[in-house]
């Protein structure tokens, strides 16, 4: 019997054509190929895949049945509306086959030339321990777990539990991630560093009005998040700056729904402009990859100075993005879409 | 710097403080929009102009904005009828008509100039409204103009959002507005111009759109299959004033190495028609490996006509499908295998559609033939997951030369690893509530932990009914609850039970697990995966389902024509068929029932009482499930005679209750009693219930019997699989603690 560790191994090694599992789709770069090799001018080349919702097999159905029962008013709003949360994943009655498109996808990106994995939060559908669990197998299984490649930080769904207010196992468990007020920076090989945050507002100290009727959903930056970077950015000179962060920044690339406009719920993270701002001390062109909402970004889609990625909710989209660091420190975000 | 009052007095001030204030006063014009409007309206253009370069220099947003409403009021739009999007739009659509651009002054012309330069640096491709300042200037402008706006548009390529660029399409391609330009200034230059500073994408979309306009349905507009089909449809009506416009397609698409899939029509019609050879060889080298994104439909769409040959013996045609697969190999594999599979089925002699025909092949082939070998070559390459791949590259992959297909074992082993979900997490172990369990059966033992911990009473509709309150008025309440019809009923269901626990249910589960290849033999049920059991004993959850509905509809569909009194003749069906699911859901997970024949009651119990039953003394559990019986048949009797108001009223109370009771007492019960009232007694009401009764009724007692037969069928699925669940990762880790 081959371990998970030897298939990861072999994983690692895996080459082939990227083009035979992703489709292109769009580049920053109008000048590019239309093809998801990586060019001989990409010095380092970031995979960004976001709001995975990997489902479980906890019999949703029933589970929210008996939510429904002998609950305050608060609560019930609370779990009426985890209801669509739970039955509105395109892939609710087929995790297996959402699991093996994922492996897919991971492997993909070992044939894409990818250096360095990084997941915008919401790895997990329902925050629940068997999520967690199912998305390390398929990260053992294409190679990443464990590799050092890899940077997860959480989102809104890996830290509230659908079926308890407050997780029994948090994310923390199973993800080495960064925490509300506690980022961290980690260094990639090219001159380019991670600035990985959590953009959850605090649950316990600082909870959203809205949230005692709704999941959490609201993104917030802290200060200590502000003066950690400004702390740092002396060691930090000449980088290239890229910031990874669940919720976005900007409303003005999708639709507005109706859930921002009845108490201000999906909206941009509160305190954007001032984390672009601090991220100009080193780079004035950072580039910040986030997820949160799940339409699908241009990948030509910049906010002031900044480029972003966030190639939307993988169930719906199956993009991924592909950030191309050159020999000329240039970024290119070249989207790719999952055969299927 | 000393500041002078005018009063007299005098404060010392730094200088900074007053360049402070200019500072703020510009930077207060972009939170107030109708502040800006008013404040450029005393600006001659190039105080304007002057003033946007030096503090707008970083906010290339807010340039524009002031510059547009500079514009926008130059062209003669009022603040009173307009939007603030479209006071900033609208007047840079207009100035593509050279009409409006000839009332421009050269200070003004320099004010688009500004725009057309505003995008920041980092932005891969021009901001929209610089974009169309700059068309604008290139278009209609003069000679050291247009020279300067065909440097802008050089630089960068115009935005790619598929809407905007339709817009520009639909505007500039207008012929009667095209032919008023110089010839060197219409749709197809500013493309060409595009195309040579290398933007072969941005080409590549306008093209598309372009035809899209002229060939598309009216409300496809921008989505892909429409630009399909109107590329189509241009390639299929060429004319020879489209050569310009195919040729551009083409260059761009060799060019850019573009994969867009309606470029493709345009592609085959390029190379027909075009009368330069060496040129023609370029096109055809890139198009042979057909590297256009596809769907396997559309595939099939492309390719019809030859697979009708194939179909109907042309060997030829079948060759030269190899030979465009094999040319494909490298290019776009994914269409290739599509392209193959469709080609396999062709061969198979057997009916049906295509994707049957194709299973029936692979199902069958036991030689691998070049075709056969190339098509599991193709399934590890594109990393398939559909069964009927990873099970035909499993059984042959011993008879496939992977080195032919530069492929290698570990790739094999990947693809056949990773693409079955279960292959590589057997043996694997996590820790799940502080047990190590396999990796498969960590969602049962989270299916049991949220059961134990979520289900506190009976479920929702079962819940229901068992607080329904029963007239004490009606006979038959009395007659249902006397103890003789409980006695009568406990020994009956003794009796049911007794029956079913005697029955094996080995081998028919046996036969279900053999058919879902899960295992050989009974004695392998307690080390399978408790998800594979799972799904296994959901069958008999279904086939449950299914009679309690049927039993529950047929005696509630008729109560309405026997007084109500077959709404008790489906309790015999109910009480048995609950027996049977009780003890032989035990069987699916490797249990005898008669090795503890108290299982079924306990499950019977779970069901009726949430996780934690107050007793489960069978005496007790028939009791509950009697009274449950009696009062839903009450509910179809009486709906049955139409005593809408004795069954609704008691239950309806009770919720009302609740309702009140969360809403803080807001309704009054007063006020709430003549509402109801003043409803039910009006002479519309009245008709209404007559009309029901006759038509309705039977319908809606169907479907009462069934749903309330099939809640509680429900509850006893979930009851058992969840109590049965618990005992089988019991009996498989010794460390999980039973928890029932």
């Amino acid at each position: 019997m081959v371990s998970l560790e030897q298939i990861g191994v072999m994983a690692r090694a895996a080459n082939g054509n990227a083009d035979a599992i992703f489709d292109w789709v769009a580049s920053s770069d109008p000048r590019r190929d239309h093809t998801l090799r990586r060019g001989g001018d990409v010095k380092l080349r970031i995979g960004h895949i976001t709001d995975i919702h990997v489902p479980s097999e906890v019999q949703l159905l029933e589970r929210l049945k008996d939510f429904v029962n002998n609950d305050s008013i608060t609560d019930f709003a609370y779990k009426i509306s985890a209801i669509p949360n739970a039955l509105m994943h395109t892939y609710a009655g087929a995790r297996d086959l959402y699991t093996t498109i994922l492996r897919k996808t991971l492997l993909g990106m070992r044939r894409a030339g990818v250096d360095h994995l990084a997941i915008t939060g919401d790895l997990a559908h329902c925050g629940l321990e068997t999520e967690f669990l199912e998305m390390q197998a398929i990260l053992r299984v294409t190679g990443w777990w464990d590799s050092g490649q890899m940077s997860v930080v959480p989102g809104n769904h890996d830290r509230f539990n659908l079926y308890e207010r407050f997780a029994r196992e948090p994310m923390e468990q199973f993800f080495d991630v960064p925490s509300t007020r506690n980022p961290r920076f980690r260094e990639l090989p090219g001159g380019v560093v991670l600035y990985e945050i959590e953009s959850n507002a605090d649950r316990i100290d600082d909870r959203h009005f809205m949230e005692d009727l709704f999941p959490n959903t609201v993104g917030r930056i802290y200060p200590e998040e502000l003066d950690f970077f400004e702390a740092q950015r002396l060691r930090w000179a000449g980088y290239r700056v890229i910031t990874l962060m669940h919720h976005h920044l900007s409303d003005d690339w999708y639709d507005i729904g109706a859930e921002t406009i009845l108490g201000s719920l999906m909206g941009p993270v509160d305190g954007a402009q001032s984390l672009m701002d601090v991220t100009k001390l080193v780079d004035p062109n950072s580039v910040f990859l986030h997820g949160h909402k799940h339409d699908v970004m241009v990948p030509d889609y910049t906010l002031g100075a900044h480029p972003v990625s966030c190639p939307g909710g993988f169930a719906e989209s199956l993009s991924v993005n592909f950030i191309d660091v050159t020999h000329n420190d240039e970024i290119v975000i070249t989207q790719g879409k999952v055969r299927v | 710097m000393t500041t002078i009052i005018p009063n007299g007095l005098s404060e010392d001030s730094e200088i900074q403080d007053v360049s402070e204030a200019v500072a703020q006063f510009y930077e207060r014009l972009p939170e107030d929009f109708r502040a800006r409007w008013d404040a450029v309206q005393d600006h001659d253009p190039a105080t304007l102009a002057q003033r946007v370069e030096r503090d707008f220099d970083d906010h290339p947003e807010e340039r524009r904005e002031i510059l547009c409403a500079y514009l926008a009021q130059r062209l003669g739009y009022s603040w009173l009828f307009n939007r603030r999007q479209t006071l900033l739009e609208r007047p840079l659509w207009d100035l593509l008509e050279p009409e409006h651009y000839t009332q421009l002054g050269a200070q003004e012309i320099e004010l688009l100039f500004l725009i057309a330069t505003s995008s920041r640096k980092v932005r891969p491709a021009l901001e929209p409204r610089a974009a169309l300042s700059a068309i604008v200037l290139w278009r209609n402008g003069d000679e050291a103009t247009h020279a300067r706006a065909t440097e802008i548009l050089k630089t960068r390529p115009l935005p790619s959002d598929e809407d905007w660029l339709f817009d520009l399409v639909r505007v500039l391609a207008k012929r009667a507005v095209d032919l008023r330009v110089e010839s060197r200034r219409r749709l197809l230059d500013l493309l060409v111009l595009q195309h040579k500073a290398g933007f072969n994408s941005l080409v590549g979309l306008a093209i598309g759109l372009y035809f899209a306009r002229r060939y598309g349905s009216l409300f496809g507009s921008t989505k892909r299959a429409n630009l399909v089909v109107s590329c189509e449809k241009a390639a299929a009506d060429y004319r020879p004033r489209m050569q310009p416009w195919l040729q551009l397609a083409a260059d761009a698409t060799v060019a850019g190495r573009l994969t867009m899939p309606w470029l493709e029509p345009l592609m085959n019609a390029a190379i027909r028609h075009e009368t330069d050879d060496a040129r023609r060889e370029r096109y055809r080298a890139y198009h042979q490996g057909r590297p256009y994104r596809v769907s396997a439909a559309r595939v099939a769409e492309i390719y019809a006509a030859p697979l009708r040959l194939v179909r109907q013996g042309d060997a030829h045609m079948g060759a030269a499908m190899l030979y465009d697969i094999d040319t494909m190999w490298d290019s776009n594999p994914g269409r290739a295998k599509d392209l193959l599979e469709l080609l396999i089925a062709e061969t198979g002699q057997s009916k049906g559609d295509r994707g049957a025909r194709l299973t029936r092949v692979i199902e069958a082939v036991e030689v691998v033939d070049p075709l056969m070998e190339r098509l599991i070559a193709l399934y590890v390459v594109t990393f398939d997951l559909r069964l009927t791949a990873i099970s035909l590259t499993r059984r042959l992959r011993d008879r496939v030369e992977w080195s032919k297909f530069g492929l290698t074992d570990a790739d094999v082993d990947l693809y056949l690893m990773s693409a079955d979900y279960n292959q590589p997490l057997k043996g694997q172990r996590v820790l799940y509530a502080g047990v190590v369990l396999e990796h498969v059966d960590k969602d049962a033992a989270a299916l049991v932990h949220y059961f134990r911990t979520k289900r506190h009473t009976a479920n929702s509709v079962t819940g229901v009914i068992q607080n329904f309150a029963t007239p004490n008025e009606w006979l038959a309440t009395h007659v249902g609850h006397s103890p003789f019809v409980d006695r009568m009923f406990h020994q009956t269901m003794q009796a049911f039970e007794r029956f079913s626990r005697e029955r094996s249910h080995a081998d028919k589960v046996l036969s279900m697990l053999q058919a879902a290849e899960e295992a050989k033999s009974f004695d392998e049920v307690p080390d399978l995966p408790a998800r594979s059991v799972l799904r296994v004993a959901q069958h008999a959850r279904h086939k449950a389902l299914l009679s309690a509905a049927l039993a529950g509809a047929v005696a509630g569909g008729i109560a309405p024509a026997t007084a109500g009194a077959s709404a008790v003749l489906d309790a015999p069906v109910v009480m048995a068929l609950t027996a049977e699911v009780c003890a032989a859901t035990c069987w699916y997970f490797g249990f005898d029932p008669a090795d503890d024949p108290q299982l079924p009651v306990l499950i019977l119990a779970i069901a009726l009482s949430g996780a934690t039953p107050p007793s489960t003394e069978p005496v007790d559990v028939h009791r509950q499930l009697h009274t449950f019986m009696v009062r839903k048949s009450l509910i179809l009797a009486a709906l049955g005679q139409g005593a809408y108001r004795a069954v609704l009223g008691p239950t309806l109370a009770s919720g009302i209750g609740v309702l009140r009771e969360r809403t803080g007492r807001v309704i009054s019960k007063g006020r709430l009693v003549r509402m109801l009232r003043r409803d039910a007694e009006g002479d519309w009401s009245r008709r209404l219930a007559e009309t029901a009764n006759l038509y309705a009724l039977p319908v809606v007692e169907g479907i009462a019997g069934a749903t309330l037969n099939v809640a509680l069928m429900y509850d006893i699925c979930e009851a058992a699989e969840a109590v049965l669940i618990d005992r089988f990762l019991a009996r498989k880790y010794p460390d999980w603690k039973r928890t029932w």
